[in-house]
């Protein structure tokens, strides 16, 4: 009878506090989530970009500094050059993100190694 | 909550027995007033998750916005036809031959009390200015 008193009171009185707790930080965990694979996201689109641009300089280079050019338009958007090949009349330019990215961080934490977001992009003389 | 019935039932619960008497024990209404705290705290909570997501969504216009404008204005194309659907405000700086955009808008947070806080949410694109032959 007494064990079964209090165990009545204890999942009484605490139950809301409890929901509380467990709702309060699994929408705060879910937020944090959002706002990691919202910056992924976005960070995937700036870089495709970049990869864009990148190889848009590098082709309109008129001499042999296509890469370097390259190189510089990824440094100036926070972002790194990969790999630079040139392909026929063409160049092909990959880069990726300088930086880890919140989502990087949050597997780190999981011992998960998230590879670096990259994109790659081809131009040439049009 | 759903076992109210049953504390009903079972003796007065040790820790309760002191702060009131009677039919109507201390733990009976406790719940309700934890869920009526519980219930403002959920609703902020999704307040901030939705507006978190309107964050996101205006850092990827935004993105979007400055390397479009970049792109067009190193290309030498007209700026203005990206103009229409700009998100907030954006500046241009040109170094050498680089040409730098910067599309800023203010997200203002949900709600009549918090509507003055806002957060910036920027987007910065560079591109180099083809050459003109």
């Amino acid at each position: 009878m007494v064990t079964r008193g209090s165990r009545t009171v204890r999942a009484d009185s605490g139950s809301g506090l409890l929901l509380t707790l467990l709702t309060g930080s699994g929408v705060t965990v879910l937020g944090i989530l959002l706002l990691a694979v919202g910056e992924y996201a976005g960070q995937q689109q700036h870089i495709a970009r970049v990869a864009d641009s990148a190889a848009l300089a590098a082709a309109s280079a008129l001499d042999d500094s296509g890469c370097a050019q390259a190189a510089r338009v990824a440094t100036a958007n926070d972002a790194e050059l990969r790999d630079c090949t040139v392909d026929g009349d063409d160049i092909v330019i990959t880069v990726s993100t300088a930086y880890p990215l919140l989502l990087h961080r949050i597997a780190d934490q999981w011992g998960q190694q998230l590879p670096a977001l990259t994109a790659s992009a081809r131009a040439g003389p049009g | 909550m759903a076992s109210s019935g049953s504390s009903d039932r079972d003796g007065g619960s040790s820790h309760t027995a002191g702060t009131r008497r009677g039919p109507i024990r201390g733990d009976r209404g406790l719940v309700l007033t934890e869920i009526a705290i519980a219930i403002p705290v959920m609703i902020v909570l999704a307040a901030t998750c939705a507006w978190l997501l309107t964050l996101v969504a205006a850092k990827s216009r935004a993105i979007h916005a400055a390397h479009a404008l970049a792109q067009q204005i190193a290309r030498g194309g007209d700026p203005q036809v990206l103009l229409t659907d700009l998100p907030g405000t954006y500046s241009v700086s040109v170094e050498g031959d680089l040409v730098r955009v910067e599309v800023r808008r203010s997200v203002a947070a949900p709600g009549p009390i918090l509507d003055s806080l806002s957060v910036d949410v920027s987007a910065t694109a560079v591109a180099v200015r083809e050459p003109t032959w």
